[in-house]
């Protein structure tokens, strides 16, 4: 009974918060995964109710997230008509943040001498969720906090992305969109969608493509950095 | 019912992989993903494909964020990690991020061979 309990309690908040967040106009702090997630946690403390009771509860959802992995293929093939006007400066941008992004806080960590299991957490924070919690529990990352990281990041790029963009007046929309969904992936991208067709598209190949070609190629370099 | 369809043919996809990965020896590739590849390159050579899936992907994909919740209640226990690692993770979130974006913006600018869009420029402003 418990377990049906937790499910329903689950679908029940998020479908709540995606209410919310649409009444919002897109009001970050009722994001649809952040709002459920916050209120679970306080329900679960308050109710003593151990994390490994709710998680057989809700471990259907963990097979239809592999499901939607496999389906993101689309929206990369969608968006690729979007970006191929100027491919040399979309492969730059995209590699060129992740690599920084990830190259930054791996070498702190070393340098703060964080084991072995948090660097590669920390190493999949430029891949969007989906793809970042599938590839830090194939190289023996936490999956829960690098999720936690993903989500927190692309909240950052979608706040301050924006605007540090225009400082730098930086206006071409291709690579405002590249840029916002390299740093702050689908968060970020949900953002860049609601300024233009345009930008939202080039942040959903920038986002979708980082996290394909990371995704394939971390857990078979990461055992060379351990 | 379409939906239905697409779903049951990505189910189908991903077992292959997942079965495929075992027999050739690849477990450190997450079968996922690389159905997520096998897919992305099916779906450009045989552009007939996405109608079938559209559905089922579509579904899927509306739907996903609620699919990793339970991943991310999962920090309540890792709590004394946080708590011990909480400066790797606020530099990952924000310092990280920042360069991250940064070094992207600059590069797309090196890169770039054509001019910016100004357009782009006040709707950004509009918007925030």
């Amino acid at each position: 009974m418990i377990d049906l309990v937790w499910f329903i309690v689950t679908i029940a908040l998020y479908i709540g918060a995606v209410e919310l967040y649409e009444r919002s106009d897109g009001k970050l702090w009722l994001h649809p995964i952040l709002l459920p997630t916050v209120i679970i946690i306080v329900a679960l403390k308050l109710l003593h109710v151990p994390f490994a009771i709710y998680l057989e509860s809700v471990r259907p959802f963990e097979y239809f997230l592999e499901l939607a992995v496999v389906a993101l293929a689309l929206p990369i093939v969608r968006h690729l008509a979007v970006v191929r006007d100027n491919v040399s400066a979309v492969v730059a941008a995209i590699v060129a943040g992740s690599v920084t992004g990830v190259g930054c806080a791996v070498i702190v960590g070393i340098v703060i001498g964080a084991p072995d299991a948090m660097l590669a957490t920390v190493a999949v924070k430029s891949i969007t969720t989906p793809l970042a919690v599938t590839t830090t529990n194939a190289i023996g990352g936490h999956m829960s906090i690098a999720a936690a990281i993903v989500v927190l990041s692309g909240i950052v790029t979608a706040v301050a992305g924006p605007p540090i963009l225009r400082r730098m007046a930086f206006t071409d929309s291709v690579g405002i969109g590249v840029v916002l969904g390299t740093a702050g992936h689908a968060i970020a991208t949900a953002e860049a969608f609601r300024k233009s067709e345009v930008i939202g598209a080039a942040s959903g190949f920038a986002m979708a493509s980082n996290g394909l070609l990371t995704a394939l190629i971390l857990p078979l370099i990461w055992p060379y950095f351990t | 019912m379409k939906a239905l369809i697409g779903i049951a043919v990505l189910w189908g996809l991903l077992m292959t992989t997942r079965y495929t990965l075992v027999f050739v020896g690849f477990y450190g590739l997450p079968a996922a993903i690389v159905a997520l590849a096998v897919l992305t390159v099916l779906v450009v050579v045989f552009r007939t494909i996405a109608d079938l899936l559209e559905p089922g992907c579509g579904t899927l994909i509306q739907y996903m964020p609620l699919f990793f919740i339970p991943v991310l209640v999962g920090v309540t226990v890792q709590e004394n990690l946080l708590a011990e690692q909480w400066v790797l993770i606020v530099f990952t979130v924000i310092g990280a991020t920042l360069a991250g974006l940064m070094s992207a913006m600059f590069a797309y600018r090196l890169f770039a061979g054509r001019p910016t869009v100004s357009t782009v420029h006040s709707q950004g402003q509009a918007n925030d």
